[in-house]
């Protein structure tokens, strides 16, 4: 099932391989798609453009993915967040979900796991939103 | 005297309380015998092992220091020593506890205790065995008689004989000048014989019968009597002051050594070479031989002797008392009470429950030791072993905080590295599985960008394992540098052809002189080249213009990679080339392992060439390759 359709998706990472790609796959599935370099831009875009969905990494140049996460959770309408990230400590992961995460996903990934992800957290949404209505 | 201790320490225990011996040091002790001013430094020494706080008191008389010294206490008992045979002199004086009893009746009980065996049998003449007596200072004595002799009779041939004999006891005021000048300058016997010179020199030319020693009138022999009682007296009380100050004086330069041994002392920075300055310190200090022995690391049972003048300068016995000291960490030796009649003294080095080692010092025979003495020994031992600790705590700080520093870098590359390898793999996984999973979704142009995306990172991907493996190569030194004329223009295009994707933001300008060799490794550096344009092209956005350009000196080569980016920040030009640099600051702006530009230092430093780095006036960074030598292409 796919969930993307005319979702926005928000990518915060600053390697431009991986936000090439998943640009590409996203907007293939019929997604808007967002992209920011830094963590104080991507908190601005979050902000603004509302997405419903943002994958996060946490290693960025200006701050700490985790620094702005609660931020990311405390916008009007939050967005689901997807962690992905190299790091895969314990606690670092227990940070990520204390502060609002939605899941977390390490680097290197298959695409279609982050997908799975993806169209499990978009689902939810879809239920929360008819459950509204 | 051991009665008298084992008095006071019986009654202490009784009263579960702890005790103090004190020594009241009087003027007349420093002109007290060798033997005796040893012997209390014994007592004392023995007294602080039974437990007793050992205090020293200066006061003009035994009495007065004590009935001083107990004023502050409300309530004390007081054990004082009471000769059997008293002499003369005690029996017309009143025995010191009766006075101290009066004196400090209402406070202070105070416990005469009988002193058995020959303790005070020393004989008054005793005082007259003065310490260092000089040979030269006996002939000042004579010298000095010898000058009053001048004077008067330089006095005389200004006088009429009738005049100076009825005023003849001018000439014995002159004369009672020497003994007074010369018992405070020299001490005591210097001052008796000035004393009995000028005595016999008087009788001798002024006194009738002129020329001959001896005294007829009877008003003559009682003046004569009365002359050398004077001068006697004169010279016993110079001694006196002469004694005191000596012992002022002495203090005074214990007390600076000590200061001056921590100063000397804390500007060495290791162990060895304190304990080297300690030893010359306290040497020069006490001109005498000093020794420290050291227990052996692996069996601290045993001594080994550090720093001494000859390598073992011990005997049996020497080393009888070096092991009760070590063993009991008690002063043995010299003047203690055991092993007393050694010319060695050892004090055992202590801080707190450790034991640090001996200092042992080679007391010359008759040299003056007493219980101030003893007492600044045993504060130098505590200084020098106070000054041990604190090295060998700093040290040990030094060294963890080292290891833990190391550990800590050692884990942060450790993870960079992973860190850095798996964010290319996560673009190349990523990028392909796109490719192949929405394959026929996509449009080709879109493909392409994929497999770009994968091939590029995959070649970063490359580029930073070779980076690692080549750091770990030349570190353990096991890269074999390979030395050969390579024309750096051919190794540079290479470089910029394998690098033309990642660099096609850029604008690449190479000029290096197609017709020079130089004398490198090929392989290494076309990896410093690699690596310096991988980095301009890491810190310079897109649109920037990177040049690769040579220049021929008349005895080098050099090779300059600019940018006109934004220029290397001031305060990192001191660690750009530090491989742990880039894990030490927090943030990962640009991905890399950081180990780019170690790898360029360390493949230049070990070809014998140099890397530099600078911003250009017109900004940008500037790295130099300069290479010591090179020649003209041959094939060009």
């Amino acid at each position: 099932m796919n969930y993307l359709k005319d979702r926005r998706i928000l990518v915060i990472d600053d390697t431009d391989a991986i936000r090439s790609f998943l640009r590409i796959s996203m907007e293939a599935y019929g997604a808007t798609f967002l992209e920011a370099d830094t963590a104080m831009k991507g908190l601005a875009m979050a902000t603004e453009s509302e997405p419903d969905l943002v994958v996060l990494d946490l290693g960025l140049p200006d701050r700490d993915g985790l620094d702005i996460l609660n931020d990311i959770k405390t916008i009007a309408n939050p967005p689901q967040v997807i962690i992905l990230s190299v790091r895969k400590d314990r606690n670092v992961k227990e940070t990520a979900f204390s502060r609002g995460a939605d899941s977390y996903l390490t680097k290197p990934f298959m695409m279609d796991d982050l997908m799975d992800t993806i169209n499990e957290r978009l689902a939810k949404l879809t239920d929360r939103k008819s459950d509204r209505v | 005297m051991g009665v008298l201790l084992n008095a006071a320490n019986r009654r202490a225990q009784q009263l579960g309380t702890g005790w103090q011996a004190v020594f009241v040091e009087t003027p007349e002790y420093h002109l007290r015998s060798q033997a005796h001013q040893q012997k209390i430094l014994s007592f004392m020494t023995r007294a602080e092992e039974m437990g007793a706080q050992v205090r020293r008191v200066e006061a003009p008389t035994v009495e007065r220091g004590l009935i001083e010294y107990l004023q502050p206490y409300d309530e004390a008992e007081l054990f004082v020593g009471r000769h059997r045979h008293a002499n003369t002199i005690t029996r017309i004086h009143k025995p010191i506890y009766h006075q101290l009893e009066q004196a400090l009746k209402s406070r202070v009980t105070v416990h005469p205790v009988n002193l058995t065996g020959p303790i005070q049998n020393e004989s008054k003449l005793d005082v007259f065995r003065m310490r260092r007596l000089r040979i030269s200072h006996v002939i000042w004595s004579l010298f000095s008689v010898f000058l009053a002799y001048l004077l008067t009779e330089l006095i005389r041939s200004f006088m009429s004989v009738g005049e100076f004999n009825a005023a003849s006891y001018n000439a014995g005021a002159v004369f009672m000048l020497p003994p007074m000048i010369m018992a405070l300058r020299y001490g005591l016997i210097p001052g008796l014989i000035a004393a009995l010179g000028g005595f016999l020199t008087l009788n001798y030319f002024y006194i009738y019968p002129i020329y001959e020693i001896e005294l007829s009138a009877t008003h003559d022999m009682v003046n004569g009597a009365l002359f050398f009682g004077v001068a006697l007296v004169m010279a016993f009380y110079g001694s006196y002051n002469f004694a005191y100050a000596e012992s002022i004086r002495q203090r005074e330069r214990q007390i600076q050594a000590l200061l001056s041994i921590s100063e000397v002392v804390a500007q060495s920075n290791s162990r060895s070479e304190a304990l080297e300055k300690i030893h010359h310190a306290i040497s020069d200090l006490l001109e005498m031989d000093v020794a420290i022995l050291l227990p052996q690391t692996l069996n601290p049972q045993k001594l080994d002797i550090a720093y001494a003048e000859t390598e073992d300068p011990f005997s049996d016995r020497d080393h009888e008392a070096i092991e009760y000291c070590w063993n009991y960490l008690r002063t043995s030796g010299c003047a203690t009470p055991r092993y007393s009649n050694l010319n060695w003294r050892f004090e055992p080095m202590i801080t707190g429950q450790d034991r640090l080692g001996i200092l042992a010092i080679h007391i010359p025979p008759r040299c003056n030791i007493d219980v101030s003495f003893g007492q600044f020994v045993a504060a130098l031992a505590d200084q020098a072993g106070n000054i041990l600790e604190r090295l060998e705590l700093s040290k040990e700080i030094e060294s963890k905080r080292i290891s833990e520093e190391r550990e800590k870098l050692r884990s942060m590359l450790l993870s960079s590295v992973s860190h850095d390898l798996k964010t290319p793999l996560a673009s190349i996984i990523g990028s392909l599985s796109v490719y192949h999973g929405m394959y026929d979704a996509l449009p080709d142009a879109q493909k392409r960008e994929l497999t770009e995306t994968a091939l590029d990172e995959a070649q970063r991907l490359d580029s930073f394992i070779t980076n690692i493996l080549d750091m770990t190569r030349i570190e353990s030194g096991h890269v074999q540098f390979k030395s050969e004329w390579v024309n750096p223009t051919h190794i540079v295009h290479r470089v910029v052809k394998r690098l033309s994707q990642r660099l096609r933001h850029h604008t690449v300008v190479t000029t290096p002189n197609l017709e020079v060799e130089i004398m490198t490794d090929p392989i290494m550096l076309e990896q410093v080249i690699q690596n310096l344009i991988d980095n301009a092209a890491k810190y310079c956005p897109a649109g920037c213009t990177i040049r690769v350009e040579g220049e021929k000196g008349k005895d080098f080569y050099r090779l300059y990679v600019r940018d006109d980016g934004p220029g290397i920040p001031e305060e990192k030009f001191d660690s750009i080339f530090d491989k742990y640099a880039r894990l030490r600051q927090q943030d990962t702006k640009v991905a890399g392992t950081g180990l780019g530009l170690s790898i360029v230092k360390a493949v230049m430093e070990e070809q014998g060439g140099v890397v530099s780095v600078r911003n250009q006036p017109s900004g940008g960074a500037e790295f130099a390759l300069h290479f010591p030598d090179y020649r003209m292409d041959q094939a060009a």
